[in-house]
């Protein structure tokens, strides 16, 4: 998994907190989903949470992009040898 | 900041401008506070735009720039994480917890124990809070002590001392108005800073790319890595920071939580807090983070030496990057993030001393004998801080104590709120038996980390545990909250009331008073007298669909002003010889929403079961 374990942990985790809360809240009545108030407050958490979640997911790929400087090492090393 | 950032007369200008203008802005907003709602809750009146931006202030703390500059300089952009991950309680927060305190009208953390149990439970989390309160107050102030002696030379008394003269005076006088005003003052101030230093390093790099190009691989990614190294890895920052600090953070701290009281409805507080979270708190995290990812660039490309300080790097990158009056606005940065924080902390322990133990003592008071009585628990606190200065000056673990405090005492406060909110069922006995249990195993686990273990998801256990320790806490005091309701009997009847079950139902929204709200201004007719009520023209009535006893939100239509100058009113009988531009409210509607007659108002269809 490499530097995708935390981003699975935390949102995997985290997701079904969030997730449980609001499922809770609907069922409790706290959430009226009949009330647009409510619908947008709703709305916009859940478009925020996924909102960092992809701009996380980017991130992290983008940074995976160029290995790091040991393994470049190690590329180098190898195709010097082969030479 | 130390003398060695070496500061010349122009950055001591700006720095001498920055307290003349603090003290200013917050001594003259203390003429919009003539009640205890004020002086708590600055009115209850405030739009979202004010309340975030001075919750970013209360936000970034005493040691933000310092600490998150060095965790960046070490670990890269992970540094964000504490400032990014605060989503997953908002559900509760923002549908549970707020419009509970906001709609039942309470005052204080410990009130809803008491309205929710019983005063046992209510005089238990008193205790603690104000221990915890008054504690982080003397070490804000010690902080601000260092940071004077560092710069001027003062003794960190002196320094401490001339800081809480400043914000008892301007608290003394406006109480959390002013602490509104100031803070979002300085959380402008902060966030250009921070973030001006950002971009001079970057720029000292040689642009975006060379300072992408030149961050390390690990220091790239926006997580730590999953559990090392032991202090700092993203299962400790999620269960530690993510969980449960955001639970006592927003949930908890009394300061933050009169702030988003101040809110107009709850509708703006959901607001405020969306726009924190979506926006401010990650732009906090770069303008406190920022010097140390400039600084590991300016390290791997020869600018900075190898063997810099990490502790030390804020210091040093500000001293590389900022010309002369920028230093001076930095450190006006600085000690803004500790102002702030301080006077959050000495509001909350005015509340709390005059909610949770005045008045419960002495009840039956006049609201202005209330507001001389916060007035002056504010001034205590403050002397009381700076009298424990030195006996934080000659331990230093004591900083270190204050910490373990707060996380011993963080998940077994947290878990019985949160099961008092979701719970009917959940009971007083339950409730104390919970924190007073939950809070001995985490003394405990201090002690003999071994008990972490199991929940220590494969981190080495060389620091302690230090933040897998919330998970310990969070698990053991959920199992002996829900054992303890089956097994001991309730001694009472809880009030489910105080249940997120039944938060109060707000009144049928109303299409076209909405929509008419932000184009029709109103001039204002003032009457003798202190009725309540609003009057309009009849025909003004219709167009606004209002009825009789409906709720409107009367307010300065300058925008800008964000609510300061507004009033909640009840829509009486119409008048028809009223002209139809016109509203009719009494002297005393009008003095309790400081509203300037010779300004338009514009009115707001109140949906929200705000008592007037």
């Amino acid at each position: 998994m490499g530097p995708w374990l935390p981003y699975v942990y935390v949102y995997g985790v985290g997701g079904c907190v969030f997730l449980a809360s609001l499922v809770a809240g609907v069922r409790a009545g706290a959430i009226d989903l009949n009330r647009p108030a409510d619908r947008r407050t709703l709305l916009a958490l859940v478009a925020g949470l996924l909102l960092f979640a992809t701009v996380h997911a980017i991130w992290i790929w983008a940074a995976s992009q160029e290995p790091p400087v040991s393994d470049q090492a190690a590329v180098a090393l190898t195709a010097e040898t082969r030479a | 900041m130390s003398r060695a950032t070496e500061l010349v007369l122009a950055d001591y200008i700006v720095v001498a401008l920055y307290f003349v203008l603090v003290l200013a802005i917050g001594t003259w907003f203390g003429k919009f506070t003539k009640s205890t709602a004020d002086f708590f809750f600055a009115g209850r009146r405030f739009h979202w735009w004010v309340l975030a931006m001075s919750c970013v202030a209360t936000l970034v703390g005493s040691y933000s720039f310092v600490q998150y500059s060095e965790v960046g300089f070490k670990y890269g952009f992970c540094a964000m994480t504490p400032y990014t991950n605060e989503w997953f309680v908002l559900p509760l927060f923002l549908f549970g917890w707020f419009p509970l305190m906001y709609y039942h009208r309470i005052t204080s953390v410990p009130e809803y124990f008491h309205g929710r149990f019983n005063w046992q439970v209510r005089f238990v989390v008193t205790l603690i809070l104000l221990v915890y309160l008054q504690g982080y107050v003397a070490v804000n102030l010690l902080t601000i002590g260092r940071i004077m002696k560092g710069v001027f030379g003062m003794p960190e008394v002196y320094g401490a001392a001339l800081m809480a003269l400043i914000s008892g005076i301007y608290l003394h006088a406006g109480g959390q108005t002013s602490v509104l005003a100031t803070d979002v003052f300085q959380g402008l101030l902060l966030l250009a800073a921070g973030i001006g230093v950002f971009l001079l390093g970057i720029a000292e790099v040689g642009g975006l790319a060379e300072f992408w190009a030149a961050l390390p691989y690990h220091h790239r990614f926006p997580f730590a890595r999953f559990n090392t190294p032991p202090y700092l890895h993203a299962v400790g920052n999620f269960w530690n920071d993510a969980m449960t600090a955001t639970f006592a953070f927003y949930f908890i701290n009394q300061g933050v939580l009169m702030r988003f009281l101040s809110a107009r409805s709850v509708r703006e507080g959901r607001k405020a807090m969306l726009f924190v979270v979506v926006v401010l708190m990650p732009v906090a995290a770069v303008a406190v983070s920022g010097a140390g990812w400039a600084g590991r660039a300016m390290v791997e490309r020869g600018i900075l030496p190898e063997d810099v300080d990490a502790g030390n790097i804020f210091v040093a990158v500000t001293g590389k990057v900022c010309g002369p009056g920028f230093q001076g606005l930095v450190l006006a940065a600085v000690v803004a993030a500790l102002m702030s924080t301080l006077d959050t902390l000495i509001t909350a322990v005015a509340a709390i001393g005059v909610n949770d133990v005045y008045r419960p003592v002495l009840p039956g008071r006049s609201d202005q004998h209330y507001l001389t009585v916060a007035r002056i628990v504010a001034i205590v606190s403050a002397v009381l801080g700076i009298s424990l200065i030195p006996v934080f000056q000659h331990y230093d673990t004591i900083y270190q104590a204050l910490s373990d405090f707060l996380s011993t005492v963080a998940p077994p406060l947290a878990v019985p709120l949160a099961l008092a909110m979701l719970w009917p069922r959940f009971h007083a006995r339950a409730a104390i038996i919970a924190m007073v249990l939950g809070m001995i195993l985490m003394i405990t686990a201090l002690n003999y980390p071994a008990l972490v273990t199991p929940f220590a998801h494969g981190v080495d256990p060389s620091e302690g545990y230090s933040h897998m320790r919330s998970l310990f806490g969070l698990v053991t005091s959920l199992v002996i909250a829900v054992a303890a309701t089956y097994l001991v009997p309730a001694a009472e009847s809880a009030a489910d009331r105080l249940t997120w079950f039944h938060i109060p139902r707000p009144r049928p929204a109303r299409r076209r008073a909405r929509h008419d709200i932000w184009h029709r201004r109103f001039r204002v007719q003032v009457v003798p007298g202190t009725d309540p009520r609003l009057h309009l023209h009849p025909e003004t009535m219709k167009e606004l669909d209002l009825q009789q006893g409906d709720v409107v939100y009367v307010c300065d239509a300058r925008w800008w002003l964000g609510g300061l100058r507004s009033v909640h009113a009840v829509v009486g009988e119409p008048d028809d010889t009223l002209p139809r531009d016109t509203v009719r409210l009494s002297e005393e509607a009008v003095r309790r929403g400081y509203l300037k007659p010779r300004h338009r108002v514009i009115l707001e269809y109140e949906e929200e079961p705000i008592d007037v």
